[in-house]
């Protein structure tokens, strides 16, 4: 799991680039780093995810967090810092 | 999922390469290297210490959310939500466990296939891999890491696994589902009835709490090239 963020960030590049010359808006080049202030949104707000989509959760005292896999694999690490301490979500 | 910090001091990290087929971190504090799989310092001023774990679950939305209605989310920074659909497609590839190890791997173990998805555990200084495939077809384990008695559960709808200290109260406890699914479980000691989180929803042992250990999902060849004297669970045939 953890090795997948690499490879993702290698195949999303070439997908990328592949494609680049058929889409009208310029493609940005997004780097593979780190999160360092996340912000978060309510479940609601979250359309972006589907049932079968996968995510790490964790608590936060009483309240729930879930970072989607599918942004961890374009960032590699997230810092956050929890009640409990400070922590890195990584893939 | 770390904790992020080293003796008593909060770190920072940054992604900046792999060894063998493993990401490697550095903390902006001290330039410490940090080795992913093995958690381990590996040069700098830290080198040799090993990070935390901190308890996380790995799910999907459906079961997280159900577990959770008023959960947050990471809300993904400008231009990365247009990249979500196409990455959640190739985590989905990557639980099917075909593949090849990327170059660079340091030792192939061929004890599994290089991309079968493993939930690693360190405990009691055992190292054990139980492959996702097992999991989907044991979906509950009873096992022993030392003398210490270990259950590890999978709910196959949502490919959730877990794993508790298999004790209550002074008792060694083993567990069997009580549906396909595997949202509860019962005890053989006492009958008493469980959620798969290790609590104790009826019977004699109600309200109990096991003791949660830190699963670590990773591909085989990047959890045996940091854990050589890995054992791999083999299923038995009757339980």
């Amino acid at each position: 799991m953890r090795r997948v963020g690499n490879l993702i960030c290698v195949l999303v590049g070439l997908c990328t680039l592949a494609v680049a010359g058929q889409e009208k808006s310029s493609p940005k080049d997004l780097p593979y780093v780190t999160v360092d202030h996340p912000e978060f949104i309510t479940a609601e707000q979250a359309s972006f995810l589907a049932d079968p989509d996968r995510l790490i959760g964790v608590m936060d005292g009483k309240t729930a967090k879930a970072y989607p896999a599918a942004i961890l694999a374009q960032h590699g690490c997230v810092q956050d810092r929890l009640k409990a301490g400070p922590i890195a979500v990584t893939w | 999922m770390l904790r992020a910090e080293a003796r008593g001091q909060p770190l920072e990290f940054d992604t900046v390469g792999l060894v063998g087929g493993n990401e490697v971190f550095k903390d902006r504090q001290t330039g410490t290297r940090w080795q992913q799989s093995s958690l381990q310092g590996i040069d700098g001023p830290l080198k040799g210490e090993h990070l935390q774990l901190f308890p996380f679950l790995l799910t999907n939305w459906a079961e997280w959310r159900r577990l959770h209605p008023d959960t947050l989310v990471l809300k993904p920074l400008p231009g990365y939500a247009e990249r979500i659909p196409t990455m959640n497609a190739i985590i989905r590839q990557g639980l099917s466990g075909k593949g090849e190890a990327p170059d660079g791997v340091l030792r192939h173990d061929d004890r599994l296939p290089a991309k079968q998805m493993v939930v690693g555990l360190d405990f009691r200084g055992v190292s054990k891999a139980f492959p996702l495939s097992v999991l989907r077809q044991a979906r509950v384990i009873n096992d022993k890491f030392g003398i210490e008695p270990v259950a590890i559960i999978h709910q196959p709808d949502s490919d959730t696994t877990t794993a508790f200290v298999a004790r209550a109260k002074g008792r060694n406890l083993r567990f069997r589902e009580t549906d396909d699914q595997v949202k509860e479980l019962i005890d053989q000691e006492t009958s008493s009835r469980w959620n798969p989180f290790g609590l104790c929803v009826s019977g004699k042992l109600r309200g109990s709490q096991l003791e949660l250990l830190i699963l670590e999902p990773e591909y085989w060849f990047a959890w045996s090239e940091f854990h050589p004297d890995t054992e791999v669970y083999q299923a038995v045939p009757a339980k």
